[in-house]
């Protein structure tokens, strides 16, 4: 067991330095000792190469089987496909723990590796907090949750990967969001820097916004992969269910796009300065909160993949954070007064307002029914669960508002404005509300919610690409230039401006998908034996083929495959092959889904059972525009990287701060 | 075997951490070097012990008037500025101090 005890002898060395570090950062901080500041970095890249080894070794264990280790027993199998064992590394809490404490030491290390610039005096308070938040998870990692603890005797087989995890998406979905919640401790660790500096103006937002902006972007992405694995593996056609599991997810994308928002507004108009340091420090509390919820046990829900009491350590350390927040708070009453005033109502200050007001409230409401189960079951002992339906009933009218505002807030101007400028602004817009909502009429949709809220899309879409036409088209005019010029070099001088339209046009991609895939999704279930086929809006199924039986991975996985032509009129459109498998670890069948998608419709099939003599019964579902939500997934990392983009403006200015 | 490669790693780490806290500081940069001079010249009010700039005639917090100050260099004679010695103007009002030689 050679490498197992490195591996947790490096997990005590990371937890030890950390320790160090943070102490030393903040010894260093506080006397000016510069010495003790460096000694902290150099242990802050020290711990970046421990938690490599240790992540390094786990792999090493992981592929070459070794069972004699707990966690490569409970999470593979000899028989387990070799791309499946790096999805294994995170398939248990362990690992994803250690892959969390890795990213995060690795983000550290690219930010002290850094030459100290406008974050001299912040720095070694980050990087005091940093250091500590690698140490709590050190120690869970040495203390509580061990990854390469051995077994008395080492078994002849795994228990193997949960056949759901098995998924291509399920690689990559997990370390996104891990990585998302390691970028987030970063603006979170300035936050606490600055309170404890007193240096409260906007210099630390304008420092940590790129790293802002990755940690938001990130975890959207991190969400929407979620979702796409959620489609195409847990085989019901959808891809959002308000698990709790979920909801913890969004719950700090909720409150980090509040917080990119009170951050343009503190360093626009010196507004908000409590919440700009308030809700970072939140943001990363709720990434904690949501592996406290996905591990304690607390909710039931199906993506609790594992449970331990380690749940308790995770509030420990939220409500640490927390007090030391609030405290720093009120020690600094007096330099959180910002110089900005809210004018009038009728202001884009206000519209902001209005905006992280909602966005929180969004997640006050989604908090308070994600753990309505945990209530109902002290107070009465049953514990209820919100539906879906419930969710919809808040969250669409929440969201429908939000995006209303987007298209708004661009309409008035700061400080001040008027209704008849407001009035001008609308024209257009309403024009194309009022259109697509005739539009759909003549298209036979008759529901008032979607008719209302594809208005409001239209509406806020011309809005945003209007602001972003106007500015291209003025500056073509001004220059003369080429359009393809003149865009390119508009969006260069203008990349915050034309980066934030972007990532609301990728939301409105991404809201406008989720409408219409909730309101006509199309389900028939239907038993065919081989030749038989079935017609389903405007296309023609053809069962031509299936093998029962199949036994693969050494007798462990059963495969019961349908070969189905599916056409469109007489042209062949695709061969699908969903599967109903059985696997010698899960005790129901899982479904691997076939799909056919297009830019306005999904064809989804289901196998939901296959008899020896090949008759099958089958679940199709059609559903509209699905694919808009991963086509807005990949405009917002468009939108994102041109906001974050460094231009040459920004980089010789932040050399001569 | 895994002890002695443990603390080869301990030992390897606790090089890296402390070598900054033994190593020879390195020389201060010119910027550091002015506001350690800067604080070193602030000479404390009689009356209430705040820290004044030197030069100052009155202290900032409690409006007492400093004692006179032992020039460091020479005095303009037109408004009285503290001037470093060997100046040819007046860094406040631009009084020649000094003839300059006539070539």
């Amino acid at each position: 067991m050679l490498l197992a005890d490195v591996g947790y002898g490096a997990l005590w060395l990371t937890l030890a330095v950390a320790l160090w570090a943070t102490v030393m950062a903040m010894q260093g901080g506080t006397q000016r000792r510069p010495e003790m500041i460096a000694s902290a970095r150099n242990a802050l890249l020290v711990t970046a190469g421990l938690s490599t080894l240790a992540v390094a070794l786990l792999l090493i264990l992981l592929v070459t089987h070794n069972l004699g280790i707990r966690y490569v027993y409970e999470h593979t199998s000899t028989y387990l496909q070799p791309v499946y064992l790096l999805s294994a590394f995170w398939a248990g809490l362990e690992g994803s723990q250690l892959l969390w404490l890795w990213l995060l030491a690795l983000l550290t290390m690219g930010l002290v590796l850094k030459r100290p610039g406008w974050d001299r005096e912040l720095r070694p308070y980050a990087m005091s907090f940093l250091a500590f938040t690698q140490a709590f998870f050190a120690f869970l990692l040495v203390w509580v949750i061990n990854p390469f603890e051995p077994l008395p005797t080492p078994p002849s087989e795994g228990i193997g990967l949960n056949p759901l995890l098995q998924n291509l998406w399920m690689i990559i979905h997990p370390p996104v969001i891990f990585a998302a919640y390691a970028l987030w401790t970063i603006p979170a660790a300035y936050a606490l820097a600055a309170l404890l500096t007193g240096r409260l103006d906007a210099a630390w937002l304008r420092g940590t916004r790129r790293w802002t902006l990755a940690a938001w972007a990130t975890l959207g992405i991190g969400i929407l992969l979620g979702a796409w694995w959620a489609y195409l593996e847990l085989g019901w056609g959808g891809y959002w269910s308000w698990d709790a599991v979920e909801n913890s997810s969004f719950l700090p994308w909720l409150v980090g796009t509040a917080f990119v928002h009170a951050a343009i507004l503190q360093e626009r108009r010196d507004l908000f300065r409590p919440w700009s340091v308030l809700l970072p420090v939140v943001t990363l509390s709720l990434t904690v909160f949501a592996t406290f919820i996905t591990r304690s046990g607390l909710i039931q829900s199906v993506h609790a993949f594992a449970e331990s009491p380690i749940g308790w350590w995770y509030l420990a350390y939220i409500g640490l954070v927390l007090a030391a927040t609030v405290g720093l708070l009120r020690a600094r009453t007096q330099e959180l007064r910002g110089e900005g005033e809210v004018d009038n109502l009728l202001s884009r200050e206000f519209a902001f307002l209005v905006t992280n007001l909602l966005l929180l409230g969004a997640a006050v409401a989604m908090l308070l029914g994600t753990l309505w189960p945990t209530f109902t079951g002290v107070v009465r002992g049953v514990a209820i669960s919100l539906t879906a339906e419930n969710y919809n009933r808040f969250m669409g009218p929440l969201g429908l508002l939000l995006v209303l505002l987007i298209g708004l807030c661009p309409l008035v101007d700061w400080r001040t404005s008027n209704l008849k400028r407001l009035g001008r602004g609308l024209r257009g817009q309403t024009g194309a509300a009022l259109l697509t909502a005739g539009l759909l009429i003549l298209f036979r949709v008759r529901e008032g919610w979607v008719l209302i809220s594809l208005a409001v899309v239209a509406f806020v879409v011309t809005t945003v690409l209007g602001q972003m036409i106007q500015g291209i088209v003025a500056r073509k005019r001004a220059t003369g230039e080429p359009l393809l010029v003149a865009t390119a070099r508009a969006v260069g001088n203008g990349r915050r401006r034309y980066g934030g339209q972007l990532i609301h046009l990728a939301i409105l991609i991404i809201v406008a998908g989720i409408i219409a895939s909730q309101a006509y999704q199309n389900e028939v279930q239907v038993a065919l034996a081989p030749g038989e086929e079935v017609q389903e809006g405007g296309y023609r199924l053809v069962y031509r083929d299936y093998t029962f039986g199949q036994v693969e991975e050494g007798g462990n996985k059963v495969v019961n495959e349908a070969v189905v032509d599916l056409y469109r009129g007489e042209r062949r459109l695709a061969t699908l092959r969903p599967e109903r498998n059985w696997h010698s670890n899960a005790e129901t069948g899982v479904s691997e889904v076939a799909l056919h998608s297009t830019l306005f419709r999904d064809l989804y099939l289901v196998l939901a059972s296959l008899e020896p003599d090949g008759l099958a019964a089958f679940q199709v579902l059609i559903t509209p525009l699905v694919a808009w939500l991963w086509i807005g997934g990949g405009v917002l990392i468009v939108g994102t990287l041109v906001a974050a983009w460094p231009s040459r403006k920004g980089r010789t200015q932040e050399r001569e701060r | 075997m895994s002890m002695a490669l443990f603390g080869v790693l301990a030992l390897a780490a606790a090089a890296v951490i402390l070598y900054p806290l033994f190593r020879p500081a390195p020389p201060a940069s010119a910027d550091e070097i002015a506001r350690s001079v800067g604080e070193l010249r602030r000479i404390p009010c009689p009356a209430c012990g705040q820290l004044c700039q030197a030069g100052d005639r009155f202290c900032v917090r409690c409006g007492k008037m400093l004692p006179p100050q032992t020039p460091v260099g020479q005095t303009c004679p037109a408004c009285g500025a503290n001037l470093p010695a060997g100046d040819l103007f007046c860094a406040r009002c631009g009084h020649a101090l000094a003839e300059r030689e006539k070539g």
